[in-house]
Order: C-alpha cells, then structure tokens, then sequence
C-alpha cells in the first residue's frame, strides 16, 4: 500500500520496525565482520591482508588483533604525518574511501555498524539516565580540527616522526581494543600515555552507561560523517501526516530537535523517531516523497 | 535548490570515486597496508 492511498482510506499503514532487533543483527554482524580476524587465537598476531588496504567509515583501532579493515581516522593522521609529497594521494584515497560511503549514507555508520558505538549502546542503563551537557558537544570539534587534522602537521617526536595525535592520546577505541592487548603481549610497558588514555576509557565507560552513546557526540568521525547528512542520498524525510506532536523529539535518544533538524550532523540514523512516530510522518529513505 | 543540491551530490561522488580510483591505481596497498598491517604502537599507548 502506497503511502497517499494509506493516508485517503485513514487505515493504520503497517510498517516493520528499523530501530529495534533489525539494527541490533546488523550491529552484531558488523562487528564480527570487521573484527573477523580470528586467526589471531593462532598466530597471536595481527592481519596484514589485503583488506587493511580499505577503511570503513567506523570508529575501530587496525592495531586489534581481531581488526580486518584498517581505521579511518587513524589512517588520515598516518597519512598527514607522511607529507604533501608522500601522503597526499593516500590522504585523497582515505578521504574517498569515508566520502563516497557518506555520501549515500550519512552517519548511517555511526548508527548501524560502529562496533564501539554499539558497545556503549551496550552498557547504557536507562535507570540511569543523564542529559548531556550541551557544551560538551565542542569538544568533537577540537578533537577532529586540533587532534586529527592539525597536531600530527604540527607536532612531530624524537625521531622525526609526526605522532596521531588523536589516536596516542585521546581515542578510547584504541585504547580497548588494542592497549589492554598490547600491554597483555609485550609491546610496550605501563607509562603515563596509557594511564592517561586508561583514564578517558574509563571516563567513557563510565558515562555511556548514564548518557546514550556518549563519546559518538564528541567522535571525529562522527563530525566528518555529520557534515554529508545534509547531502546523503539516505535521508530522514517528514510527510504531510506530521502534526507536530513531538513524539519524535522526545524520544530521540541523541538530543535531537526532530522535526526540525532532520538533517542534523549529530543524527546517527538509528531511526528511533521513525518507528515512535504515531502518525507515521517519518521515514529513513533514499526517495524524495516530494512532500515538505 | 533541489536541482543545485542534486549536482552538487553528483560532482561530489564522481570525486570521491576519482579519489579512491587513483588511490587504487597508485597501488595503496603498498602504504595502507604497510601502516594498518602492523602494529601502531602511538594507538597502544606507548610511544
């Protein structure tokens, strides 16, 4: 039954729900395909084939031992660290590996197949639940401009070499899936870089389980992504049914002024507002309806 | 506006698939492979 129809004959338009069990499996599935390295139970190292050559547009360390894709905001430090003339193709190669998937898709990564956004989707109890302090929404924006995109130009170490910034002192994905790991196999002591990064996890941890997806809010990649939601083809689209009730607001487990910001950089997709709506205004589509 | 928002897309995928097409043709493998295929030890923690 076509939309219009549904809306003259005034019967209830049976839709399956997106936000519930259908994203859990694709999450699950996500996460075992990226992290299918399990070789590593053998060999005890990590994988070098060739699918470290891609990146998928999700927040995931390429030094877990699990980890079959390489990371992309890793691999965008690693590549400005190399330089205009050694890393600029590779830059351009990681920008399109993330672009061309944004530009379908949007943050529909973040939302449906980013195992560490999965993760603390995982430990959030909702008893708990905290707001998020608005202001702390800026600090994606340091972490993208300062860490990821400016201090590895910057700043290099005692051999020359120009550190991911980002990625030694910030992320926490690193941090659990490849620190404990490393530490675990040899690869390094206890020193006060991983302290510190023990500490932001642990600072992460603790507020994923109070606020829903804390540290997707502050993600650089996240941000990078954010910006195509206004131009992806995958969109959050509203028809003429919306009555303004609000309903989708509400329950927007990001913060998220729907109706309004349908295209809002912070919106992960997880098509929570669709499957809440009573009216079945919203809809997560790549076709234009041609209404509002 | 639709018709501008509509290019846009347009230039914008056929530049990101120019992106990864001259990555692929410049053999990347030999550089995202050569940093993701070991282990980075800035990730770790402990450099």
């Amino acid at each position: 039954m076509s939309v219009s129809s549904a809306w003259v004959s005034n019967k209830p338009m049976k839709r399956k729900k997106i936000s519930g069990h259908k994203r859990r499996i694709v999450q699950i599935l996500s996460l075992f395909l990226i992290n299918g390295n399990f070789k590593t139970f053998l060999t005890g190292g990590l994988y070098k084939g060739k699918l470290k050559n891609i990146c998928i547009p999700v927040l995931n360390c390429h030094s877990c031992p699990f980890a079959l894709t390489a990371c992309p905001v890793g691999m965008i430090q690693q590549f400005l660290a190399l330089g205009l003339r050694q890393g600029f193709t590779g830059f351009l190669y990681i920008i399109g590996l993330i672009g061309l998937p944004a530009m379908f898709l949007g943050r529909f990564f973040c939302g449906w197949l980013c195992p560490f956004g999965f993760f603390q989707e995982m430990i959030f109890v909702r008893k708990f639940k905290l707001s998020f302090p608005p202001w702390l929404k800026y600090l994606k924006y340091l972490f993208l401009f300062g860490f990821v995109l400016v201090f590895p130009v910057i700043f290099t170490n005692k051999f020359g070499v120009v550190a991911p910034a980002f990625c030694k002192y910030i992320c926490p994905a690193g941090t659990a899936e490849a620190g404990f790991w490393g530490l675990w196999a040899g690869y390094g002591g206890f020193g006060f870089v991983l302290a510190g990064k023990m500490a932001i996890l642990a600072a992460v941890i603790f507020f994923s389980v109070r606020i829903w997806r804390f540290f997707c809010r502050a993600c650089p990649l996240g941000l990078i992504l954010g910006f195509f939601n206004k131009i992806s083809l995958l969109q959050l689209r509203l028809n003429d049914r919306c009555d303004n009730c609000g309903v989708c607001g509400r329950i927007c487990p990001m913060n998220i002024a729907v109706p309004v910001e349908l295209s809002s950089k912070d919106c992960i997709r997880c098509g929570k507002c669709v499957d809440a709506c009573p009216k079945k205004a919203l809809s997560l589509s790549f076709k234009d309806s041609g209404k509002r | 506006m639709k018709n501008s928002k509509a290019l846009l897309r347009i230039v914008l995928i056929v530049l990101f698939a120019l992106f990864v097409a001259e990555g692929v043709r410049q053999r990347r493998s030999a550089v995202t492979g050569g940093i993701a295929g070991y282990v980075c030890l800035e990730c770790m923690g402990f450099k």
